[in-house]
C-alpha cells in the first residue's frame, strides 16, 4: 500500500493522448494572449487614432485613412492653442473638477461617517434618499436645476457648475465612501478616543487615513465625473471664458465638416490630466475598489 | 492607582433598560472581573466606565472625581479589546506610544516608556513590525502593553482572551495576573468565561440581564453562592441542581423528586419538612459510599469520561440526571449501579420558588 502510494501507476491512456503536456501549457498560454491581445487592441484603438489623428494635416486626415501619418505636424495643436485659446476651458475644467472633488470629499465623509457610526431619528429615511437622489437621471433634472441657478444668479458661472455638480457627486460619494467607513473597526477609533482623540480627530486620524483607498477612489471618480460632463455645462454655461472642456471641443464643430485635427487634439489635451491622474491613483484605486468589496 | 467606585449606575437604550442599577465599589489596585452570560450588560457596563457609552442614571466614580460626563481621554483609563484595535497603519512602538504622543509627551519619554513596557512583555524585537505581521498572541501582548504604558489609573479589559486557542489562553491568563501582581493597577476584567473570572480575580461580580447577582471572593461564590445563576453559573461541570420536596421522619429528612426518587439530606435543619425546594450539590463533592448508612443513594451510570486527571460520570437517578467528578478511577461502566454519598456540609438548598439560598 505504502508502495503504492510513492509510486502511483501511471495510467496508460496518459501516455496516448494526443497532445503532450508541454504542448498543452503553450496552447493555453497562446489563446490566452490571443485573447489579452484582441481586448487591448479594442481598447487601445480609438486612443491611438485619436493621437496619430491630432498629428495629421487635414489632407491626409481626410483622404484615405491610414494607420500612419505620412507627414506629422503640431498644426492641429497651434490652432487649438493659440487660435481657439483651449488653455482656458482646460483650466476651467481643472478648477471645476477639483473643488468638487475636494468640496465632495469633505461633505460626504462626514455624512458618511454619521450614517455608520451615528444613531439618530430618520437615520434611514435620509440613507435612501440619497440613494434615491444618486438614482434620478441627470436628463430629469437639469432643466429645473438652469431655472434655479438663474433665479440664484449662478447661471454661466463655475460657482454655479461646480454646486450643480456637487448634486450629483455627492449622494454618490456618500454612499460608496459608507461601505469603506464600515470597514473600519469602530473599536479601532473607541481605542483612538481612549488613547486622547476626540471623536472628529478619531475620524481624522484613524477613519480617514485607514480609508485612504477608499477615498482616492471616490476623487477618483468625482473627478472624472466633473471632467467628462457636457450636458449640464451646454445647458447652464453661455459665455466662452467659461466654457470647460467638454463644451469648449463641442464649440469647435462649427459647420457640416468637422474639424477633425483640432477636435482630436483637443480630446489628447483633455485626456492628458486624467491619464496623470489615473497613473498616480490606480494602485491606490485598485486597492480601494477590492478592499470596499471584501471587507464589507 | 484609584479607586473605582459605581453608584446605581443604569443604562437603557431607548426607553429598553440593559442595567437595572448596578453598585460597585473597587478599592486601589483591586483585580476584579465582571462575569455572566453573553448579553448580561457586563461589556456595556465596562463601557460605560471607558466613557464609550453614556450612563443613562447613577454615577461612575474614578478615585474621588464623578467622570459620568468626562470624554473617555480625559478619565485616565486603558483598555484592551477583545480584538485588540491594534492600528493597523501603525508598527508596534506607534501602537504603544500613540496615547503619550497625543499627550504630547517628548519623543525620548515615549521612547523609554514603550520600550520598558515592551521588555516587561517580552515585545522589544517586534518593536518596527506592523500588527498584520504579528500573530494573535502576540497582538494581545501589544494590546496589554499599549495600556501598561500609559500608567492609567484603570485598566479595563473587555474579554482579551476570547480570541487566543485554549493553550495560549491559558498562559495570558497568569500573564496578566502577574502582571497585575508586578502593577497593582486597579483592574476590571470582562469575560464569559468562568474559569478566567475564578482565577484571575480578586473579587468576582456575577452579572445577569443586567443586575448584579453577586459579588465576592472566588471561592466564597464558589462555596456560597447566593442563589441558583451564581450556583449554576461557576463551575465546570456546573453544580447540580435537583428539584424536590422535603420528607422528614424521625431525625432523618429526605429530598423527594418529582418521579419519586429520594435524596438524602443529612443535617437539615428543622422547619423544611414539606417545602419544595432546589438541592444543589458539586459534582466533585459526590463520592462513592462505602457503608449504607442511611445517607447514600444509588444511580444508575450513563456515560463514563475520563479525562485523565478525573472521570466525570454522567449518571440517572429516575429521571434526573446526575454529574459526578472522582478523582479515583471508576471500573464500572454504562448500565452499572453506584452507591453515592455526598457530606453535609456540602449541600446547597435553594428555595424553589425564590431560587435563594436558605440557610
Amino acid at each position: 500500500m505504502e508502495q503504492a502510494l510513492r509510486n502511483p501507476v501511471r495510467r496508460p491512456e496518459a501516455r496516448k493522448a494526443v497532445l503532450t503536456d508541454r504542448q498543452r501549457f503553450w496552447i493555453g498560454r497562446g489563446l490566452t494572449y490571443l485573447c489579452l491581445v484582441v481586448a487591448v487592441i479594442v481598447i487601445v484603438f480609438p486612443i491611438y487614432w485619436m493621437v496619430i489623428t491630432s498629428l495629421k494635416l487635414p489632407r491626409e486626415i481626410y483622404r484615405m485613412p491610414s494607420l500612419w501619418p505620412r507627414v506629422f505636424t503640431l498644426e492641429n495643436f497651434r490652432v487649438l492653442l493659440v487660435d481657439k485659446d483651449f488653455l482656458r476651458p482646460i483650466l476651467n475644467s481643472l478648477i471645476v473638477s477639483t473643488a468638487v472633488t475636494v468640496i465632495s470629499v469633505l461633505i460626504s465623509s462626514c455624512a458618511a461617517y454619521s450614517m455608520v457610526r451615528f444613531r439618530y431619528r430618520f437615520k434611514g429615511l435620509i440613507g435612501r434618499i440619497i440613494l434615491f437622489a444618486y438614482l434620478t437621471p441627470t436628463s430629469l433634472l437639469f432643466i429645473p436645476l438652469s431655472i434655479l441657478m438663474a433665479r440664484m444668479n449662478l447661471g454661466n458661472s463655475l460657482h454655479g457648475l461646480i454646486l450643480v455638480y456637487l448634486t450629483f457627486s455627492l449622494p454618490l460619494s456618500t454612499w460608496l465612501l459608507q461601505g469603506y467607513f464600515r470597514g473600519v473597526p469602530r473599536e479601532l477609533e473607541e481605542q483612538g478616543m481612549i488613547d486622547g482623540l476626540s471623536r472628529f480627530g478619531a475620524l481624522l486620524r484613524i477613519v480617514l487615513p485607514l480609508s485612504a483607498p477608499g477615498i482616492a477612489a471616490v476623487s477618483i471618480f468625482t473627478f472624472t465625473g466633473a471632467w467628462n460632463e457636457l450636458l449640464l455645462a451646454l445647458v447652464l454655461v453661455t459665455s466662452e471664458s467659461q466654457r470647460t472642456t467638454p463644451l469648449a471641443l463641442n464649440y469647435l464643430i462649427t459647420s457640416d465638416v468637422l474639424p477633425w485635427g483640432p477636435l482630436m487634439a483637443g480630446a489628447v489635451l483633455s485626456s492628458v490630466p486624467l491619464m496623470i491622474l489615473y497613473f498616480i491613483a490606480q494602485h491606490f484605486m485598485v486597492q480601494g475598489l477590492t478592499a470596499g468589496s471584501v471587507k464589507g | 492607582m484609584a479607586t473605582l467606585t459605581l453608584d446605581g449606575v443604569r443604562k437603557s437604550y431607548a426607553n429598553t433598560p440593559v442595567i437595572h442599577g448596578v453598585s460597585i465599589d473597587i478599592a486601589d489596585g483591586e483585580f476584579v472581573t465582571l462575569v455572566g452570560p453573553s448579553g448580561c450588560g457586563k461589556s456595556t457596563l465596562l463601557r460605560m466606565i471607558a466613557g464609550l457609552e453614556t450612563i443613562s442614571k447613577g454615577e461612575i466614580s474614578i478615585g474621588d472625581r464623578v467622570v459620568n460626563d468626562l470624554a473617555p481621554r480625559d478619565r485616565d483609563i486603558a483598555m484592551v479589546f477583545q480584538s485588540y484595535a491594534l492600528y493597523p497603519h501603525k508598527n508596534v512602538a506607534e501602537n504603544m506610544g500613540y496615547a503619550l504622543k497625543l499627550a504630547g509627551r517628548p519623543k525620548a519619554e515615549i521612547e523609554r516608556r514603550v520600550r520598558a513596557a515592551a521588555e516587561i512583555l517580552d515585545l522589544v524585537p517586534l518593536l518596527q513590525r506592523k500588527p498584520a505581521h504579528l500573530s494573535g498572541g502576540q497582538r494581545q501582548r501589544v494590546a496589554m502593553g499599549r495600556a501598561i504604558v500609559r500608567d492609567p489609573k484603570v485598566f479595563l479589559f473587555d474579554e482579551p482572551l476570547s480570541n487566543l486557542d485554549a493553550k495560549l489562553r491559558v498562559a495570558m491568563r497568569a500573564e496578566i495576573k502577574e502582571l497585575h501582581q508586578r502593577l497593582k493597577t486597579t483592574t476590571v476584567y470582562v469575560t464569559h468565561d468562568q474559569i478566567e473570572a475564578m482565577t484571575m480575580a480578586d473579587r468576582i461580580v456575577v452579572m445577569n440581564q443586567g443586575v448584579v447577582e453577586q459579588a465576592g471572593r472566588p471561592l466564597e461564590l464558589y462555596d456560597r453562592p447566593r442563589n441558583l445563576f451564581v450556583a449554576g453559573f461557576l463551575g465546570s461541570p456546573a453544580m447540580n441542581l435537583i428539584t424536590g420536596t422535603v420528607e422528614a421522619t424521625g431525625a432523618a429528612a429526605n429530598l423527594v423528586t418529582t418521579d419519586g426518587e429520594r435524596l438524602p439530606l443529612p443535617g437539615l435543619r428543622p422547619g423544611l419538612a414539606g417545602r419544595k425546594l432546589i438541592l444543589g450539590i458539586r459534582p466533585e463533592h459526590i463520592a462513592l459510599a462505602t457503608a449504607d448508612d442511611g445517607n447514600s443513594f444509588q444511580v444508575r451510570v450513563a456515560v463514563t469520561e475520563p479525562t485523565g486527571a478525573e472521570t466525570l460520570v454522567s449518571a440517572r437517578l429516575g429521571a434526573t440526571e446526575i454529574v459526578l467528578a472522582m478523582r479515583d478511577r471508576i471500573e464500572q461502566g454504562a448500565g452499572a449501579t453506584l452507591n453515592l454519598t455526598y457530606p453535609a456540609e456540602r449541600l446547597h438548598l435553594f428555595d424553589a420558588e425564590t431560587g435563594l439560598r436558605l440557610d
